[in-house]
């Protein structure tokens, strides 16, 4: 990707977060060179008066011009130092909304393509530890900074001899090769460290996610894991030793030619000053000229290493930016309302990969229709549903809903007409009505009394200090409350219920549930579901009783799609054998059966 | 769903600058006194240095002591700067380090773990515990004894404690009052890495992270005993799988680190998991729900194998599958405060309690079932 790009998708980025940030940013360093450049010219008309007639009165006037000057300068550069501040963190972090923003708006599957994680992986690495967006403002503030000042101060020695410029202009520019070799480099150099980062940022971050931590005591793994950080870190000191190395030659020839510069600077003023040409005040005048350009082109050729090098950090920033969000994927057909799903000849792998999760299979559904969908882990249940919802494209092969291909339908509508439980739920840190109906406003308080009601959590859920208002985990309230994983999975059903969808999906909607509790569920689902299309996938094989057609899934092939009835008389069949697993435990003997 | 997140995402945004912009307008405006020193040192350096020029020093002196004075200025500027730095970075680290220095019961008592291999006796001894910060008890006097050897399945609703129940017994969290005896002796006193030493955990949520498949189940990066690897996939059944695979157990597990890494379904990574507690052995297995994610048949097959799984060990078996309990020698129903019912699934089917509840509905549609069968 070329750099101009990048720089293009940052500043559009930072220009749609605050126009007004670009503004200060370029008055900042009009200020910033003003300060230098009146700091080297007015102290030669001070000396110039001293080596003149002395008269007081302009000698007044020339040290308060100094110390107003300065003044001046310092009151502004303040005031703009505290405005960009604010305004640096506000943009930093809308940056990162932004970030979040794409990742929640693109079709989901780029979300588990291996290529996809490591962009965003990359790219929140370079945010947060590498700080490579602020990094990348403040050196461009510095760059715009020293280009000014630059600017000013070969205007000022101009004056003097274009000698003087050229011959500084030749050893920059020597300086700047030096500086482009270097960079090139550092980018290379980062570039194959990132890898290397991430694996120990990944172990370093284990031990502060709180997932494992039981694990890591009982199994004694802390010696394992300490060790591994370890290793990855003695090599990324081996790396940066060698960058290091590299850097102080760099710095090294870097400061050799400063120092020529700096002598013939003074050297030639000098010669000129003796020559009579010029009076003293001018000596300072371009001599210290002659330093602050040297330092300022110092300073803005780092800036200038920098800001490539956190350019090639935010590559994947930038290109994850690229991705197109999936609303502007899909058609612009409405979807009210689900009455078929038809899959036809729908073929799909798990993507970058040649495992076949799904061969060729072909399904229909009707409206109104419980189907439960069975098969052995792995057999490709979860995949079925989650193709339905758009979240991957079949490989090969077609889904049809009402007899249109689903992509064709408009993004809002296909959702709304969908809701699904999926097995990795998730419940916010909202108040539980909002986890419940996903919006803060508009509530329909009395379906949500319903629905709490059937899905066996409202007792609990009233036994709360702030009932249903009460938020949801500790993070945000310390009061708030937390679930276990059945209480949490109800809040999660509740969610789906609430979505006035005319299709159901639940993929093992009561693996944490208590008998009771999933018993409960069962046999209030259909009077929940109502006269919704639904599907469900679980492992309790008791729940494909209650539904009208069993799709049951073999190897990623459909071996069967038929009534509990009709397919428990395939004694060979996969179903009949899953089935009877479990209930063999549950024959209860004949005195029991009395009760 | 995204907006709320995104708007929230916003409205913290928005927060966060709202202080920061706070302590910046503090600072700026302790900036004015800068300011002021700024104008006088200024004013007064040139001012005498040009007074001194009138009076006869020399210009080249002027020039001097003007250099002079603006270095002095820059230098005492940054070591003023340094100082303060140093001074606000020390607080961040004192409380680091008194994280460090800090006892928080890390260490345990002094007596060593039971002998290898042989099942140890669980004592919880009117033992009453609620979460810190929390009102709810989920243990009130609770006292339940585990005979060495003894398979105990332990049952309940949602939110009885059984996962509580684990974390106690595992020194994990120290019970309010009570003890928690092994083989006679509080667990306090035991050394925690004896004490840890003692079980085979397979926890609800299981944790696989980015090491090779024997590394996962050895929990060492060279300590590895390849056989006993080999031994308990076989016995988890995933000897097979793993053997698939081009490096077979060294295979890297996820893709984070090795792009070319296996990731295993739920049901795979619940096999695994299970293989790191038979290749740990100790004294008492303990299992959490194993078979949430596993489809009917390799439920059976865990249910199957559990006698062989659990041999010559103490055995606690936490499970909402209540046809688990079968296979186990007694079994403990708790609820919210304690225990409930207690003994053979026989007995507790007789009695007719919450368990035959319990059972007969899970039960019911199975019986349905084999009826149409």
């Amino acid at each position: 990707m070329k750099n101009s790009e990048k720089i293009k998708t940052v500043v559009k980025l930072v220009w749609n977060i605050s126009p007004v940030y670009f503004f200060l940013l370029i008055f900042n360093s009009l200020v910033y060179s003003g300060q230098i450049l009146g700091n080297v010219i007015l102290p030669k008309f001070l000396i110039d008066e001293l080596m003149g007639s002395k008269d007081k009165n302009k000698l007044i006037f020339w040290v308060c011009a100094i110390a107003g000057c300065n003044l001046i300068f310092s009151f502004l550069k303040k005031t703009l130092k505290r405005l960009l501040d604010v305004k640096e963190k506000e943009v930093y972090w809308q940056i990162e909304r932004a970030f979040a923003r794409k990742i929640m708006s693109v079709e989901y599957w780029h979300l588990e393509d291996p290529h996809y994680l490591d962009l965003k992986e990359r790219a929140s690495f370079a945010m947060q530890n590498q700080g490579a967006v602020s990094n990348l403002i403040n050196n461009t503030i510095s760059l715009l900074n020293y280009t000014i000042t630059v600017i000013g101060l070969v205007t000022v020695m101009l004056r003097l001899s274009w000698i003087l410029v050229v011959t500084l202009f030749v050893s920059v520019l020597i300086i700047l090769l030096m500086q482009s070799s270097f960079s090139n480099y550092q980018q290379k150099f980062f570039a194959e460290l990132i890898p290397v980062n991430r694996k120990f940022g990944y172990y370093a971050n284990l031990v502060y996610e709180n997932a494992g931590h039981k694990d890591f005591r009982l199994y004694n793994m802390q010696n394992m894991i300490t060790d591994t950080v370890i290793s990855y870190n003695k090599e990324i000191n081996r790396w940066f030793t060698r960058f290091y190395r590299r850097l102080g030659l760099s710095m090294g020839l870097f400061q050799i030619v400063v120092v020529f510069q700096t002598v013939f600077a003074y050297g030639f003023v000098g010669a000129q000053t003796l020559g009579g040409s010029i009076g003293i005040g001018d000596l300072t005048m371009y001599v210290s000229s002659a330093i602050n350009f040297s330092s300022s082109i110092i300073a803005l050729g780092q800036a200038v290493v920098i800001i490539f090098q956190m350019l090639g950090y935010l590559e994947p920033l930038v290109e994850l930016l690229k991705v197109p969000d999936e609303a502007e994927q899909t058609g612009t057909r409405i979807l009210d309302r689900v009455r078929s799903i038809r899959f036809e000849n729908v073929t799909f792998f798990y993507p970058k990969t040649d495992k076949k999760v799904l061969d060729n299979i072909s399904f229909e559904i009707r409206e109104g229709e419980k189907i439960s969908i069975v098969g052995l882990n792995g057999a490709g249940k979860s995949t079925i549903v989650k193709l339905l919802c758009r979240l991957y494209h079949p490989d090969s092969g077609t889904i049809y809903i009402n007899d249109r291909d689903i992509f064709e339908y408009e993004h809002k509508s296909y959702l709304a007409a969908i809701a699904a439980v999926f097995q990795d739920f998730k419940l916010f840190n909202f108040s539980i009505q909002e986890n419940i109906t996903c919006k803060p406003v508009g509530i329909d308080n009395e379906k949500v009394e319903k629905i709490i009601g059937e899905v066996g959590i409202k007792d609990k859920i009233e036994s709360l200090p702030d009932g249903i208002k009460t938020l949801f985990g500790k993070e945000y309230d310390t009061e708030g409350v937390e679930f276990s994983g059945g209480q949490a999975q109800k809040i999660a059903i509740a969610r789906a219920l609430y979505k006035d969808a005319s299709m159901v999906i639940m993929d093992e909607p009561t693996s944490a549930l208590d008998p009771m509790a999933e018993a409960e569920i069962y046999e209030n689902f259909n009077r929940m579901v109502g006269n919704k299309t639904a599907i469900y996938i679980s492992h309790r094989m008791s729940s494909s009783v209650f539904c009208d057609r069993i799709l049951v899934i073999n190897n990623g092939r459909i071996e069967a799609y038929d009534t509990h009835k009709h397919l428990m008389e395939n004694k060979d069949g996969l179903y009949y054998r899953l089935f009877n697993s479990q209930a063999v435990n549950y024959r209860v003997s004949g005195t029991v059966n009395n009760f | 769903m995204k907006e709320r997140i995104l708007d929230n995402f916003n409205l913290e945004i928005k927060g966060y600058v709202d202080v920061f912009k706070l302590i910046k307008s503090r600072e700026y405006a302790l900036g004015f006194i800068t300011l002021l020193t700024l104008l006088v040192s200024d004013a007064v350096t040139y001012g005498i240095l040009t007074y001194q020029v009138v009076n006869g020093m020399p210009i080249e002196d002027f020039s001097m002591y003007l250099i002079a004075t603006s270095t002095l200025s820059t230098r005492m500027t940054s070591l003023s700067d340094n100082i303060t730095y140093i001074m606000r970075e020390h607080m961040y680290v004192r409380d680091l380090f008194k994280l460090l220095d800090e006892n928080l019961g890390e260490e345990g008592g002094e007596l060593p773990a039971a002998p290898a291999d042989v099942p140890i006796e669980i004592e919880f001894d009117h033992v009453t515990f609620k979460y810190p910060g929390t009102d709810k008890y989920i243990f009130r006097n609770f006292s339940l004894k585990i005979p060495a050897g003894q398979k105990l399945a332990l049952v309940g609703v949602n939110g009885a404690g059984k996962t509580t129940f684990v974390k106690l017994l595992t020194g994990l969290f120290e019970p309010d009052s009570g003890r928690i005896l092994i083989n006679g002796h509080d667990i306090k006193e035991y050394r925690k890495t004896e004490l840890f030493r003692m079980f085979a955990v397979v926890f609800q949520e299981v944790n696989i992270l980015a090491f090779t498949i024997a590394q996962n189940i050895a929990c060492s990066l060279d300590d590895i005993d390849y056989k006993k690897v080999d031994d308990v996939l076989k016995q988890v059944k995933l000897y097979d799988k793993v053997h698939s695979l081009e490096k077979g157990t060294d295979t890297m597990m996820l893709k984070i680190i090795d792009e070319n890494g296996s990731v295993f379904s739920g049901g795979e990574n619940q096999k695994l998991a299970i293989a790191r507690a038979l290749y740990k052995g100790g004294n008492c297995v303990i299992m959490d729900e194993p078979t949430a994610a596993l489809d009917a048949l390799a439920e059976a097959e865990i249910y199957s194998e559990f006698d062989k799984l659990t041999e010559g060990k103490t055995a606690i078996y936490i499970s909402h599958r209540l046809a688990s309990t079968k296979f186990c020698d007694k079994i403990a129903l708790i609820d919210g405060t304690g225990l409930r019912e207690y003994g053979t699934h026989d007995e507790l089917m007789k009695l007719g309690g919450i368990y035959y509840d319990m059972f007969v509905t899970q039960g019911k549609y199975y019986q349905e079932g084999g009826d149409a069968a």
